[in-house]
Formats: structure tokens, sequence, C-alpha cells
């Protein structure tokens, strides 16, 4: 498969006034075409800033780094001006955000938002917009599409107005779907609805996607890929099976066996990670996850692991410099 | 911990908690939203009670009316014994001492211009326990018991992280000894790697002072972790409740089975044989009639829009309201 999108040594600094806050620092991925990548992390791990970044929608004081390249189809997003980046975004790179209430304007009607992303990218009339938005709601599964068209946001559940959200990313045919948090925000049963309709939409559309989420349960149904962000970086990335088996990282470990699986009951208690998230303004030495590492040693203080091949996947850890290690893992029962 | 022996420390009967809906110029009533819709409810000494169920069931609200910081429309509270609807003033003060409640991020509504120390001690300045120099020494000993050094008395909730907040919160219920703590979503708002740390707390804790724990959220699986016995909640009203593995491992209700398999788990590539309910859950202003679930049940019969199901045992203090308990749900397997 031909590569989409290639990411290499992104860095987006803002420039605050308690000083440089390197949110992403030093991140490299790609996306193959018809791809799925899940990058997942948790607050402050910079992987919002990365989404951010690919659609060049950072604002000041953030910047990204001059050294960055963001490689789209051969075209580095980068080094294009605001007005060939705006034909870009919505078009070619769509995104969904995690909150669709506030993403959407409350005094239009849905159709008429759907409808006027339709009508600046396309070169089409009001009328076949209107047409092409019905039909993206019907695609999302929103019922009596022609009617519902004339509600506004506020009339429209949670679940319902992430489905417009869809259909306003997707009426343009992306060639990436960059997706942040996107069923954050909603119950899980609705969640469920939205998974299943971003798989069958990526299968009969054959877009790539980007997963933006915190939620290990929702990568593992998703992806393909998984990158796993830590204190501005990748710390592992490969394909998901293999990762989530088999970590390669110690973050990656600790993270999977934090979280109480169903079944799971107190008897057992949760292996905790020591300590809290170090503070963007000034990353530890070395490696950034060492003061909460159980396998911490001396080199990992003053040296910063490169990211090692311990195929399939790639780990930032001295551990893999001599290749792959067993991990701990809970059981997983049935 | 979940013997049927343990006497009860809450007992709620027939409970109802309505919220006025008004419209118009006059504000006129023009209906009532059904938060809590006549629930039964046993919260036994010594375990860990779970309430679980989406946004908009009742489940807060329940939490809430249990304590009375809101009042119940109708029903009955027993707590310790005594009929908690009949105190009032200095005696009803005196019985909130052993009913504690913790939020999502307690301390984050909390005054900003009070000391950690301050916030901490306010409760026992308001029961008049102690005088002042016992009362710093034991909210020192509480900061201490949930994993904070006593210097951070003199420091100001905002300089916390979102752990550490939960953690002072903690603090200021236990520096009380409740007998109850009712813990809503305490752990929503925290990264994995925190979660599990507070959720390691509270077991800790729980066995330390001997507390009893309703614990309120959305995640099953921190529910099920958690709790000795869960209560599944659906538009204002409990559908099943039993000791936490029986329900995990063989769920009654309809709606429960769906929800266990919407949960997203970390185990990639295993084949789903997944339930996706259709459509929302309809308004607790107006609620279908019979079975509250039945617009959404792919079991749905006739019988289940005319007669409500009651919530009744099914051995072993597994208890359902299903005209079909324990009938298999048809499931639509997934393309992962």
């Amino acid at each position: 498969m031909a590569e989409l999108l290639r990411v290499e040594g992104l860095q987006t600094w803002f420039y605050t006034p308690s000083g440089v806050l390197r949110a992403v620092d030093g991140v490299d991925f790609s996306i193959a075409e018809g791809g799925t990548l899940g990058v997942v992390g948790e607050s402050g791990s910079g992987k919002s800033v990365t989404a951010l970044s690919v659609m060049q929608l950072v604002d000041k004081p953030g910047r990204v780094e001059s050294s960055s390249r963001i490689l789209f189809e051969g075209r580095d997003l980068t080094e294009l001006g605001e007005r060939t980046m705006s034909e870009i975004r919505g078009n070619v790179i769509s995104m969904i955000f995690q909150e669709p209430m506030t993403s959407l304007n409350p005094v239009f009607t849905v159709g008429d938002q759907i409808a006027e992303a339709v009508e600046l990218h396309q070169q089409v009339g009001r009328r076949d917009a209107m047409a092409r938005a019905v039909e993206m709601m019907e695609l999302v599964g929103i019922p009596s599409a022609e009617r519902r068209i004339h509600d506004y946001p506020h009339q429209m559940s949670g679940g319902m107005r992430q489905r417009v959200m869809i259909a306003m990313a997707l009426s343009c045919n992306p060639k990436l779907l960059i997706a942040d948090e996107p069923t954050t925000a909603l119950d899980v049963t609705v969640q469920a609805q939205i998974l299943e309709l971003m798989k069958e939409l990526r299968e009969r559309l054959g877009m790539s996607i980007l997963l933006i989420t915190h939620d290990l349960g929702v990568i593992a149904e998703m992806v393909d890929e998984v990158a796993v962000m830590y204190a501005g970086r990748i710390v592992e990335r490969g394909p998901v099976e293999e990762v989530f088996a088999s970590p390669q990282h110690p973050y990656t470990e600790a993270l999977l066996r934090s979280i109480p699986r169903l079944g799971m009951t107190y008897k057992t208690p949760l292996n905790a990670i020591r300590g809290i998230v170090p503070n963007p303004l000034d990353w530890p030495p070395g490696c950034r996850f060492a003061p909460r590492c159980d396998y911490v040693f001396e080199r990992c203080a003053s040296e910063d692991p490169p990211i090692f091949q311990v195929a399939p996947q790639r780990a930032a850890c001295w551990l893999c410099e001599s290749g792959r290690r067993v991990p701990a893992l809970p059981e997983v029962s049935r | 911990m979940s013997e049927g022996a343990a006497p009860p420390l809450l007992e709620a009967r027939e409970l109802r908690t309505y919220f006025p809906v008004r419209r118009g110029v006059l504000r006129r009533t023009v209906g009532h939203l059904q938060a809590v819709d006549g629930v039964d409810l046993t919260i036994r000494t010594g375990e860990t009670l779970g309430l679980v169920g989406e946004s908009g069931c009742g489940k807060s609200t329940l939490g809430r009316t249990l304590l009375r910081l809101l009042e119940p429309t109708s029903g009955e509270i027993r707590f310790d014994g005594v009929d908690l609807l009949a105190l009032s003033g200095s005696k009803l003060k005196a019985m909130r001492r052993h009913m504690q409640i913790v939020f999502q991020d307690s301390v984050g509504s909390l005054d900003p211009r009070m000391t950690v120390g301050k916030l901490v001690g306010e409760g026992l300045a308001i029961h008049g326990i102690s005088d002042r120099r016992q009362r710093e020494e034991q909210v020192l000993d509480a900061l201490e018991r949930v994993g904070l050094a006593r210097e951070v008395a003199s420091r100001y909730p905002h300089q916390f992280s979102g752990g550490q907040r939960q953690r002072i919160g903690l603090a200021r219920a236990l520096v009380l000894r409740p007998k109850l703590v009712v813990a809503d979503e305490p752990v929503s708002a925290l990264d994995v790697s925190i979660q599990s740390q507070v959720l390691n707390l509270l077991v800790e804790l729980k066995q330390a002072f001997n507390l009893t724990y309703l614990f309120v959220a959305h995640d099953l699986a921190v529910v099920g972790y958690i709790s000795d016995r869960v209560a599944v909640m659906y538009l204002g009203k409990i559908v099943e409740l039993a000791p936490s593995e029986a329900l995990f491992r063989q769920p009654l209700h309809p709606y429960t089975t769906a929800l266990l398999s919407a949960n997203p788990e970390p185990e990639p590539g295993r084949r789903r044989q997944r339930i996706v309910l259709t459509g929302d859950v309809p308004s607790p202003i107006d609620p279908p009639s019979g079975c509250r679930f039945r617009t959404r049940c792919p079991l749905a019969e006739a019988i289940c829009a005319e007669v409500e199901p009651p919530l009744i045992d099914h051995g072993a203090g597994h208890l359902a309201a299903c005209h079909f308990p324990g009938k298999p749900v048809p499931r639509t397997s997934s393309h992962a």
C-alpha cells in the first residue's frame, strides 16, 4: 500500500510566558493509504497537538518548528501557505472532534452546515449541495434525513450530532480522516454505534484514519497500527495486536496493566503507575518515563533512548537495545 | 464481604425523586422529570455497592437522594436503623457526619482561597468535633492516610493535579470517620495511570476504616472491579442487581447484556458478537409504558408495553426486572 501521510521529527512548541512548552517533541509516524493509526496517550502527552499540527491548526503562541516534516502524498504541508492549506482542510483531510456541540454552529441547521462544506470545496450549487447533505446523513445512519436536515444542533442527541459531524467530515470524500476522541463524550451504547459506523464507512469509502484517544479499548477495536505517546514523544509503535499482547516499552506495559478489565475484582490490586506525568515545561533528562519506570537503571536518567526496532514493533527504551523483552501482563480470561 | 448476613446500613423503599418541568411565561409545571422512580435498594454494612448506568439514568440523583442532599418526592430511607426523612435540624446535621460524598472533582468545586488544611478540617469545625489543636492533628493524619505529605495542608487546591485533588477530597470525607461514603464518578476525570492509584487507595481506605461505599459510575469495568454487588439503572429504575461476579458472568437483563457487549475492551483481534442498541434513551419526562427499556430492547414483545416487570430475585441474590430474564439476546457480528 502506498504511503499517504509521513510525519518526520515533528516538534510543536508553545512559547508561553513561563517558558517553552514542548508539547510535541520529536514525533515520527506514517499512515498507508486505507490504513488506520491510533495514537494513544494520557492528558498532556501531546496526542491532540500532533493531530492539530497535521491539520496546520496550531495557533500562537504555538508553532510547528521548522525542522518538522509533514508529508501528505509527498507534499510538505508545513511549506504550504494558508490559502492552499484551507483547500486541503475539510476536503482531502478532515477532522472530527470530541464535542460536536461546540464544533457545530448553533444558529444554522445541520443541513446548511454540511452543504456549506460541499459548496466550498466541490464547486456545486446550493441545490446539489443540499442533496449531497441528505445523502451523507443517510450514509451515517440518521433516520428520516430529508426531514432532520432542517434540525438545529440542539434538537439532536449527542450521538446524532456526532453522526452529523462525521457526515460533514466525509462529505468531500477525504483521503484522511483525523478523529480526536470522537466517542469520549458519548455513553457506551452510543459509542458502540459510532465505532461501528466508523468501521463500516472506512471499509466502504477506503479512507485512512488517524484516531486520537486515551481509551485503550477503543484503540483495540478500531485500528491496525498503534502509537503510544508519553511526554511529547512516541515511546512505542507497531501493529496493535503485537503491541497489546507483548508491549516492549515499560510505559505501554504499565498502562495495559493499570486498567481494570471486565471480570477483575478488588481482591487483585491494580498495577498503579507511581508518580505523576512530568511537566512539559521541564521534561526530565534522559528517558522521560524514567522517574516512574519499574525497570529504571542508571543509563535511563542520563541518556535519551532512541527508538529501537524490535520487530514487528519499535520502542524507545534502553532495554530494547539488545532485543525483545518479555513483559509481565495480567492473564486475560475468556 | 457480600454474605447475606451483613446488616443493612441504608435501606430505601419506593424512592421517587421527581423534578418539575416548567414551561411558558408563567413557569407553569407541565410535567415531571422522573429522575428516580420507585427504587428499592439496600446497602449492607461493609459492602461496596456499585451503581452503573448511562448519563441521565438517575444514578447521581439517586446517590444524592439517599444522603438527603435532594429531597425525595416520596418513599422511605432508613440509615443505620433511623428514619432519615423524619429527621430535621440538629438531628439531621448530626447524622450527616456519618454519610459523606466525594464527587468527580470535589475539591475543584470548593473555595479556592481556603488552604487544603482548612478544606479538610471544615467538616470537623462544622460538627464541632474536638478542639482546634486536636482537629489540626486529625487533618494531618487524614492527609497522610490518603498518601499526601503533611506539608500540603498549607497549600491551595489549584496547586494539585487531578489525582491529588481527589485524595484531598477523600481526606475531607474521611476525617469525619463516616460510616457511608457515596463516591460519585470519583475516577472518571482521571488519566488511567492515576485512576488505578485512586482505585487502589479506595480499597485500602475501606478496609482501614470499615467503610461502606456506594460507588456511582458509568464505567462498567471500574464499577465491577471495586464493587461487591452492582445495580444497573435505566431511566430512573434499577433493572438488575447482583453480586459483581454473577452480573458479569451471566447478566439476566438485556440492557445489562447490551452494556457489557458495548464496552470496548483492550483486546485487539477478538471477534466480538456485539449487541448494538438502536436509538437513544427516551425522555424521563414521558417514559415508555410498561418496561422502560422496551423501545430499544431486541427481545420486546406485546406484554412489555403493558405490564411493568417487577425487580425480582432469580436466585442467589440476583435480581432482574424483565419479562424474559436470561433469554439470549440476538447479536450482530462486528467487522473487527
